[in-house]
């Protein structure tokens, strides 16, 4: 029970209170080419949410052995890039000759959907916190579907930005940025943080 | 012929620079700025690295990249960007001994940014390994250009420093907050926009003009 509660716990604090997006600001990139294709979104973040899971259960063991050493900032996240590519590789041939359907749509886009910065930043954050397995998995987890969340609600509010007359400097990038940033601020407050004077 | 297209392709390059800067125009690589990017230093550690990441990568996908099966060529940009985090750290570390310590995660996030994981596929692999080599160099420059000055500008604002040397006191520190990273990179986008707007009125009045003679 005590395992139940702490993964969601760290679920939920990944998915609101350290969102992904609006609070470490990784995989914006990505958030932005979803948001112009909502009928993958769901998609992507279960692809996501499932590559977390099994590169940061492969990854835990491992982390352990180099965390401590003076080159750390190195050697994790070049550990994480080999297990992600070894995850992309099983993936890509699993789903080929047992989903050949699905590979038409989706194998050509896989490797964008595993090697992003969302993926290897859930699982640089958990390693860096030094979180149990049980806390990594489920804030892995919590930090895909907080992928998902945020370019829901980007989405919807970059549709509604559509029907506003915005200067034309501002138009595309530059507005979707200033959105973003003031989401950002509105989860600053959300989540009880006060600026700093 | 071929000269004309080589121009061409050198002033597509080139482009990458400001006019389809990476960062402002292209909206690639913006997390890693918007939370990492908040002193002169992150800026020029975040250049150093990105740099480092995108030339090799680029200029690897143009000679080897057709030579690979379509699954392998993705997998070998990305742990190619990887391994090159290696040389970034101890050339970053030469400057700051603690640079890759403020920075945590993001300097290893470039490494699966966009241009490494898509552009070396659907740019590099179609150029020769000088223009790709170029088109890195651009890229990198363009990204740079963006992070000094943000990054200056955040240091100025956030800490009243410049390269740590503290000259003031800080003005206003939540300007180091991610939300902040992003309001002031989605003005300069806006600079930009404006700024090839003009540019791009200019040059057509110069056109009719001169067909108007």
């Amino acid at each position: 029970m005590t395992y139940i509660a702490q993964f969601f716990s760290m679920m939920l604090t990944a998915l609101f209170i350290e969102n992904i997006i609006f609070t470490r600001a990784v995989g914006t990139s990505w958030l932005f080419y979803l948001v112009k294709r909502p009928k993958e979104i769901i998609r992507y973040t279960l692809v996501l949410a499932a590559v977390v899971t099994l590169s940061g259960a492969i990854g835990y063991p491992v982390r352990g052995l180099i965390h401590d050493t003076q080159y750390r900032h190195v050697l994790v996240p070049v550990m994480y890039i080999g297990i992600l590519a070894l995850v992309y590789i099983v993936v890509y041939f699993f789903v080929k000759k047992v989903l050949p359907g699905q590979f038409e749509h989706f194998g050509m886009n896989l490797g964008v959907g595993v090697f992003n910065c969302a993926a290897l930043g859930s699982l640089l954050i958990p390693a860096g916190a030094r979180l149990d397995f049980i806390s990594t998995i489920g804030y892995g987890i919590g930090m895909s579907f907080g992928f998902g969340f945020a370019v829901v609600i980007m989405g919807y509010g970059l549709t509604r930005l559509e029907y506003c007359h915005v200067p034309k400097a501002f138009r595309g990038v530059p507005i979707a940025l200033i959105y973003l940033g003031l989401l950002s601020l509105a989860f600053y407050g959300l989540v009880g943080h006060q600026l700093p004077t | 012929m071929s000269e004309i297209k080589e121009k061409m392709n050198i002033s597509e390059s080139l482009q990458y620079i400001f006019f389809k800067n990476p960062v402002l125009v292209l909206g690639l690589v913006l997390g890693q700025l918007a939370a990492g990017d908040t002193t002169l230093q992150n800026g020029a550690a975040l250049s150093v690295t990105y740099l480092l990441i995108v030339v090799p990568v680029l200029v690897f996908a143009s000679v080897i990249g057709k030579k690979l099966p379509g699954w392998l060529r993705v997998v070998s940009y990305t742990v190619l960007a990887a391994l090159m985090l290696v040389p970034a750290y101890f050339i970053c570390g030469s400057f700051s001994a603690t640079i890759f310590d403020s920075l945590g995660i993001y300097p290893a996030l470039l490494a699966v940014s966009t241009v490494p994981v898509v552009f070396a596929s659907k740019i590099a692999e179609k150029q020769s390994a000088g223009e790709a080599a170029l088109t890195g160099l651009c890229i990198g420059i363009g990204f740079a250009v963006t992070a000094l000055i943000l990054g200056g500008a955040r240091e100025f604002f956030g800490n009243g420093s410049l390269w740590g040397i503290k000259f003031a006191e800080a003005v206003y520190p939540a300007v180091k907050l991610p939300f902040w990273g992003f309001i002031l990179l989605g003005f300069m986008a806006a600079g930009v926009s404006a700024a090839s707007d003009f540019f791009r009125k200019g040059k057509e009045i110069n056109k009719n003009e001169e067909e108007n003679q």
